[in-house]
């Protein structure tokens, strides 16, 4: 799809899209701005999880993990999907699916090993607690990481 | 709680994770890595950021 959306815009276009959306999330996670991204505010239903080991955990991956029944307290993934559509090429594509998906599965591995639980508390509070920074420092180094593979691939 | 129990806790809190995950897109830029390497780096940002949801 964003090799498609590649080829239909000119070139100059594509980062003069990009950048200015870079600039807003910046502002959005360092709590400049205030404004609502895209999210499906669901959470998967218990049932799915029950329906075993291997369909169940498989089926909760997925739809936690592609936001299709989750919420989404970052801007982070709208602008990646946004420079996957607009700049970044298809293996760039699949390498930054296979970071994102890491990312979630050790945040999500952290939390078990941290809380002895899958319960979470203890984690989740820290994190709330230290959201903003930690907010502004994945979106600094999205965008550094962005601006750095884009130019130079 | 012992030392170890205790050491381990502090290395999994999100604070520290988050460290090597948005400190190494800083050193990868430094050292000019290729850019499927750097894609990586982003998804792993945005994924990280997006786990206060998990």
């Amino acid at each position: 799809m964003g090799g498609v959306l590649q080829a239909l815009l000119p070139g100059p276009l594509r980062p003069a899209l990009l950048a200015p959306a870079a600039a807003a999330v910046l502002l959005r996670e360092a709590g400049v701005l205030r404004f609502a991204v895209p999210e499906n505010r669901r959470l998967v239903p218990e049932h799915v999880v029950l329906r075993g080991p291997v369909a169940g955990a498989l089926q909760f991956g997925f739809e936690m993990g592609t936001g299709m029944r989750t919420y989404s307290p970052s801007a982070l993934p709208h602008l990646l999907l946004a420079a996957l559509l607009l700049a970044v090429p298809p293996a760039g594509a699949l390498a930054a699916a296979t970071g994102f998906a890491a990312a979630r599965w050790a945040a999500a591995a952290a939390t078990v090993a941290h809380d002895g639980s899958t319960r979470g508390g203890s984690w989740d509070a820290r994190w709330r607690t230290a959201h903003r920074p930690l907010a502004l420092a994945t979106a600094l180094a999205t965008v550094i990481s962005l601006a750095c593979g884009i130019s130079g691939g | 709680m012992t030392a170890g129990t205790a050491a381990r806790r502090t290395m999994l809190r999100p604070e520290t994770l988050a460290v090597p995950i948005a400190g190494g897109a800083w050193a990868l830029a430094g050292l000019d890595a290729p850019a499927l390497v750097m894609f990586l780096w982003a998804g792993l940002n945005a994924g990280y950021a997006n786990s206060g949801s998990t």
